[in-house]
């Protein structure tokens, strides 16, 4: 009975993240959203900026009748805990940060390639296999006089090839095959981007293991240790290390980067790729950096990893926690055994040195000022302060703002006029983040648009529904620069 | 950018860089007879308000620590005061100097501890020793403290939210001494501030057993008064 053994397996396996997260009630929903705020645009988001974004995605559900009844941080609660999310605290980070777990991620490709159902038996994919595996027969064959047969007729090929086109007969792949291949190419490229995030929590998997390995191990050489002192770094050394240098090799050659510049560059060029859509074409284009930062970023984890692992060991650091480990285990034992006897309130005789200090002067009494309790009179009221664009810099810098959208807004409005303000974008598109939204105009117009001398009044709602306004510099975005916005 | 191309060994000494003119007397306010330059002053004073100074938060001030680490000592020695420097970490605290027999007034503050305020801190220094141990930042939320701190309720006890409320009080206590600090953006999880390693070390923890299993054979004296280094209630 074989079909047990894959039963028990699928059952194990229902039970587990990528399954249950298809299989879930408002599954739909929760991959749509994880999909659009952590897959296609950000890997990582800082907790505040997370949550703010699902918030934001739930209003716009709310209002299209949707129930939604708990607050984002609930769900996003909900989701690490089910295992659709991971939350890591990186070293110098000043809050924690979101991002997909494998299962999520695998979740997203298998449902997206359901949407985008690519006709299996293509023959690009065809050619493909049909390559490899020619290349694979050639690449393992130890017979001198077979290969050398074989490169000779790829040459007799070749030279029939060069001579067909100097006398005028080229064949040029016809368009349709051309996409078709160059599809193939952008799902195994995105393959391979996405197996980084597989690496690397193996990696991470695996600087744990050897750690706890060392702390429960109480021989003073464990096997752990003894490879490490044999010179062995584990982590380089396991599958995934050896695997992944081979591959990171390969894409930091100078040579090989500089091949793959120039095809895409070429492949970029021709005609057939204005009928790729936006999406697959900006993936072309950003391949190689996307590449190089998603392996880089895996690179950096490998080495932080092996040295801080080494310098666990050389410093014997893992012996002091291990007896720091047993003398708070002893504390906790006998501090359980006083709790019936002892008030949790009680005072002990014992007190935490402090590192800080407290300086009192008599200098610091202040005299009691009457007028400083008087009641306030009537305020004056103020007129506006204008906000200047270094101040609007800083804001920016601290604040998430939804760039994509006001750059496509501004394109929007430049569709039907040749030049529009801030003020005429914010007329047709309310600013949906508020004082955020001018802002973002700010400094999109600041970096793309034409000053004038005039100033104008702009007026958004605010996060208590009460309606503001603020004077700000006349920018005028033009419909000749509108291409700098895409 | 023509002014890099200028030789600045051509130039007279009075137009090269104005810190190869002597430095005169840090003056920096009326009446002001210190010696160090106001950045040192600054880190100075960081260290003397405490807890700590670290790389991460006080990016300005580190290197200048670093750099005048020696006259930083020297100036806290006269307050018998040790400074402490990891620079691993990059952090740095005082620390009340070891003067053996000889009586000297302390500065630093102390923090009496409850029974209930000591077991948290043996929690959160565990919680510390395993987030090391795998090369993480230790993160703690208050219900995952309050999940431990329960083994620790009396079994008679029936005043549940008495009890709740003082895990509250003592998770409050200790982050006002900045051994736990708020993470931006979340309600309710800490950082386990790394200084609790050094602040409360294997010799304390040890000390502390001791204490328990002193009180355990009933040796300890009547309760401790409060003295004048306790730190609750006289904080404004």
């Amino acid at each position: 009975m074989k079909a047990d053994k894959a039963i028990a397996t699928y059952r194990r396996m229902r039970t587990q993240p990528l399954w249950r997260l298809l299989a879930s009630d408002n599954g739909p929903t929760v991959i749509g959203l994880l999909q659009i705020h952590l897959y296609e645009s950000e890997q990582s988001l800082p907790a505040s900026t997370f949550h703010e974004r699902i918030g934001r995605s739930l209003e716009v559900l709310r209002a299209q009748g949707e129930d939604f009844p708990q607050t984002a941080q609930a769900y996003v609660a909900n989701w690490l805990a089910d295992g659709y999310l991971e939350r890591r605290f990186p070293a110098g980070a000043s809050e924690e940060e979101y991002e997909l777990s494998t299962a999520a991620i695998e979740a997203i490709r298998f449902v997206s390639g359901l949407t985008q159902p690519h006709s299996a038996a293509t023959e690009s994919r065809l050619t493909l296999v049909i390559e490899a595996l020619t290349r694979l027969a050639e690449d393992t064959d130890t017979d001198k006089f077979r290969r050398i047969d074989r490169l000779m007729a790829e040459q007799a090929r070749i030279d029939k090839e060069i001579d067909a086109i100097q006398k005028g007969q080229m064949r040029v792949l016809p368009h349709a095959a051309a996409l078709e291949r160059t599809r193939e190419i952008i799902t195994l490229a995105d393959d391979l981007a996405g197996d980084f995030r597989r690496v690397r929590n193996q990696f991470e998997q695996l600087n744990r293991d050897l750690r706890e390995r060392l702390m429960d191990n109480d021989g003073n050489r464990g096997e752990v240790l003894d490879s490490l002192f044999a010179g062995i770094d584990l982590i380089s050394e396991s599958e995934a290390g050896r695997t992944f240098s081979a591959f990171w090799r390969l894409l930091t050659d100078p040579e090989q980067a500089a091949t793959l510049d120039q095809a895409l560059d070429s492949v970029l060029s021709r005609e057939f790729v204005t009928q790729l859509d936006a999406k697959e074409r900006r993936f072309l284009l950003r391949l190689t950096r996307t590449l190089l930062e998603q392996g880089g970023m895996v690179h950096e984890v490998l080495q932080t990893f092996a040295r801080s692992l080494k310098h666990f060991v050389q410093s014997r650091e893992y012996l002091e926690q291990r007896r720091l480990n047993h003398l708070l285990k002893d504390a906790q034992r006998a501090a359980l055994a006083l709790k019936d006897e002892v008030r949790a309130t009680e005072t002990l005789q014992y007190t935490l040195e402090l590192s800080s200090s407290r300086l009192r002067s008599l200098s610091q009494w202040v005299l009691y000022d009457p007028s400083l309790q008087a009641l306030p009179g009537q305020m004056a009221e103020g007129d506006a302060l204008p906000i200047d664009l270094e101040s609007v810099g800083e804001l920016i810098a601290q604040s998430e703002i939804d760039f994509r959208t006001l750059k496509a807004n501004v394109l929007a409005v430049l569709e039907h006029r040749s030049q529009a303000s801030i003020a005429d974008v914010l007329e047709r598109f309310p600013a949906a983040q508020g004082l955020g939204s001018v802002v973002g105009l700010l400094a999109l117009g600041s970096r793309h648009g034409f000053r004038s001398d005039h100033s104008e009044t702009v007026g958004w709602i605010g996060g208590d529904d009460q309606s503001r306004s603020a004077r700000i510099p006349k920018i005028l975005f033009l419909r000749e620069r509108a291409n700098e916005l895409v | 950018m023509s002014w890099s191309e200028i030789d600045e060994a051509a130039l007279p000494d009075e137009e090269r860089a104005p810190d190869a003119v002597p430095a005169s007397a840090n003056t920096l306010f009326i009446g002001d007879s210190g010696e160090l330059p106001l950045d040192t002053r600054r880190a100075l004073v960081q260290l003397l308000a405490g807890p700590s100074l670290d790389g991460y938060r006080h990016p300005k001030l580190w290197p200048i620590l670093i750099r005048d680490e020696v006259p930083i000592r020297r100036r806290l020695a006269e307050l018998f005061l040790e400074l402490v420097i990891d620079r691993d970490m990059q952090v740095a605290f005082t620390r009340q100097a070891d003067t053996g027999e000889l009586e000297v007034p302390t500065l630093l503050r102390r923090a009496q501890l409850t029974f209930i305020d000591s077991i948290l801190l043996l929690h959160l220094r565990q919680r510390l020793t395993q987030a090391d141990s795998r090369g993480d930042r230790a993160v703690v939320s208050t219900d995952e403290i309050m999940e431990f701190l329960n083994l620790y309720e009396r079994a008679s006890n029936t005043d549940r939210a008495g009890f709740v409320k003082r895990i509250h009080a003592s998770i409050e206590k200790i982050k006002k001494h900045s051994i736990l600090q708020k993470i931006r953006s979340s309600e309710d999880r800490f950082e386990i501030s790394p200084t609790l390693k050094l602040l409360f070390s294997a010799e304390e923890i040890q000390a502390l057993t001791h204490l328990y299993q002193r009180m355990a054979a009933d040796e300890t004296p009547a309760p401790v008064t409060r003295t004048e280094s306790d730190d609750e209630e006289a904080d404004p």
